[in-house]
């Protein structure tokens, strides 16, 4: 029985990590653009496909995984350049309905390029399960577990020590008021955004092996992301990791109690009921 | 904001140009089934009004309400698979059928538009709609015996009127763009209506509308519902008509197709769905031989719209036929750019607090 909660809990904070990461994602481009983009999973979905698709090119895993977040970093650049620069001025709900074409699109090409058929990533390091205290941990979950949260602690550290991190989170706060101090603004959304797509991309190879991907992939993973990082409070810098852990783990429980015929309806119930009732989150950012 | 000001022309006065317009779209649509005598053509046509009535609702709900809607492929199953269960395993005709179908969906929107609409922004609807729509997919996919799994429900009784039968192509064209048209008066009649005006004094100013004295949220609510009806609908005519539904008809492409088609049509304009719904709904028809292709273009199609033509084609055309009319007041020209298309000047800031 404790083996089998052990087992809830360390599969819950695999799936949470993920979502965490893509949360992460989702505000910092919202922080520093104030958009909010419902493409930023297809990020993730076109992370694994590319990398996916490289090892099929006979590239080992050590080039696939980086050559696929670097590529996709590119496609957030292209995306940054085309589209968000000039939408700065629209209406708010133009801008939601563009970045749903920009999902649309993304998955279309997906599509073009590989079908609509599922595909697994290879683990990255073996896919022997290693046992502790009764549950079987996959060597993929620490992996997931150990970048994660080393990323989470990298960042952290960016925003909140570095120059640049500081220039990133000051015009997030007030745009003008940064560019008055000679931070260059435009600059920072396109940074947001390469980095934006890159973590999204890096969520999306780490998941790819343990969860099948296909070009729809990227729908589930940004719902997921979007709840967590709106359950966690958009605003917080912790938000991310508290909402995505809280959805992993709520998912997680729910399969281990439900039928797991009914795994999907409840992951999506509970993320319709903790979207209604708590628009605003747990954790509140800095007042504003 | 311009949103507002630019409606004043003929409040319960219809303007000449539209009448003629609105006869000749009747006898155009009306006459098709005398010179396309081809089947497959004209069940796409059959299919092309069936979308078009979603749209039209949804419209009312984009264009008037202001408010964004991913998921109302979730409501036209419900239309469609309550139809269905009833007709096949209760023995209700399809009429009756139609109108149970439709007051479930209302209660079903009533209920997730009262916590939505009352205290989220547009982003929060547009991400809960759209777990919605997955929602009612993964249930259909579970629903064992009432909803057939995958492979969905066959068999549905063509719809009837009483001894009116409806069968074959050419009889569900017209009771489907029969339908359509109703649909359109009425979303036109809102329009013209205080309702519409105050939906559209929402749209232009939350905060103002509210100071006046309105429900803001309640208006938002009852426009959510009356569009998840127009959905219902047509999910009902699809099911009598093709005979056969499955889950796979209903889930988040085709709900992000109707999005597709009411900004390709005109955002707001009455006739912006009937226009956005054939045209997209038409188009697989000459790109058929590419069908691994069709999400692509549907998401250029959308992208390139609102950076380009954020009025739609209605609202192109309306522009390109006013300025070869010239001699226009210049409220009215303020009036086309605040229809469809972006403010002129960057009054509202992008994104917000959720």
């Amino acid at each position: 029985m404790h083996a089998q909660v052990l087992q809830f809990l360390i599969s819950g904070l695999t799936l949470g990590a993920i979502y965490a990461l893509i949360a992460f994602s989702f505000s910092l481009v919202f922080r520093t653009t104030r958009i909010m983009n419902i493409a930023q999973g297809e990020f993730s979905m076109l992370g694994g496909m590319i990398a996916i698709a490289l090892i099929g090119l006979a590239l080992p895993m050590f080039l696939s995984v980086p050559a696929a977040i670097v590529l996709v970093g590119l496609v957030g650049l292209v995306i940054e350049r085309l589209i968000i620069r000039r939408v700065r001025t629209f209406p708010r709900m133009m801008v939601i309905m563009i970045t749903i074409g920009l999902s649309m699109t993304i998955q279309g090409f997906a599509v073009v390029l590989w079908g609509q058929d599922s595909y697994l990533l290879p683990h990255l390091l073996g896919s022997d399960p290693i046992q502790v205290l009764g549950a079987a941990i996959l060597p993929q979950t620490i992996w997931i577990l150990g970048i994660s949260g080393a990323l989470s602690f990298l960042f952290w550290f960016f925003l909140d020590r570095t120059m640049l991190g500081l220039a990133m989170r000051a015009s997030a706060e007030n745009r003008l008021a940064a560019s008055l101090v000679g931070i260059n603004p435009i600059r920072v959304v396109q940074l947001s955004f390469v980095f934006g797509a890159s973590i999204g991309a890096l969520a999306g190879v780490l998941v790819a092996p343990i969860v099948f991907m296909n070009f729809l992939s990227g729908v589930l993973l940004t719902i997921k992301g979007i709840v967590a990082a709106i359950v966690g409070g958009i605003e917080s810098n912790v938000g991310a990791v508290v909402g995505g852990l809280a959805v992993g783990l709520a998912e997680s429980m729910a399969a281990g109690i439900f039928p797991s015929m009914y795994k999907d309806v409840i992951a999506l119930l509970i993320l319709l009921v903790v979207l209604c009732a708590m628009p605003r989150g747990i954790i509140r950012g800095s007042a504003r | 904001m311009c949103h507002a000001k630019g409606h004043h022309q003929g409040i319960g006065k219809v303007k000449r140009s539209h009448l003629i317009g609105a006869l000749i779209g009747i006898v155009f649509v009306g006459t098709i089934p005398l010179f396309i005598r081809d089947e497959y053509t004209l069940g796409f046509l059959v299919l092309a009004g069936i979308v078009s009535l979603v749209v039209t609702g949804l419209n009312m709900l984009v264009g008037h309400a202001g408010q964004l809607s991913l998921g109302h492929g979730g409501f036209y199953a419900i239309g469609a698979y309550v139809s269905t269960l009833l007709t096949i395993k209760f023995g209700f005709t399809p009429l009756p059928a139609l109108i149970i179908a439709a007051i479930v969906t209302g209660l079903v929107a009533l209920v997730l538009g009262i916590p939505l609409l009352k205290m989220l922004t547009q982003f929060h609807l547009a991400v809960a709609t759209l777990i919605f729509v997955m929602l009612i997919n993964a249930l259909l996919i579970v629903g064992g015996p009432w909803t057939g799994g995958f492979t969905g429900i066959q068999g549905q009784p063509p719809f009837s009127v009483g001894p009116i039968l409806f069968e074959g192509d050419v009889a569900n064209y017209y009771l489907v763009w029969g339908v359509v048209f109703l649909g359109i008066l009425f979303a036109a009649g809102l329009s013209n209506s205080q309702a519409g005006r105050i939906l559209r004094a929402i749209q232009g100013d939350e905060t103002g509308a509210q100071s006046l004295g309105i429900d803001v949220a309640w208006e938002k609510v009852k426009v959510f519902v009356l569009s998840a009806i127009y959905a219902s609908v047509a999910g009902t005519l699809l099911a009598h008509y093709t005979g056969s539904v499955t889950p796979a008809q209903f889930g988040v492409g085709p709900s992000l197709e109707f999005m597709v088609m009411v900004f390709l049509g005109g955002k707001g304009s009455v006739i912006g769905g009937v226009v956005g719904g054939s045209f997209i709904k038409l188009l697989p028809q000459v790109t058929e031989f590419m069908k691994n292709y069709r999400l692509l273009v549907d998401g250029l199609i959308l992208t390139s719209v609102l950076l380009f033509v954020p009025q739609g084609i209605v609202g192109l055309f309306r522009k390109i036929w006013d300025r070869r009319s010239g001699g226009q007041s210049p409220a009215e020209e303020t009036s086309l750019n605040g229809d469809g298309g972006h403010p002129p000047v960057a009054s509202e800031p992008v994104g917000g607090q959720p």
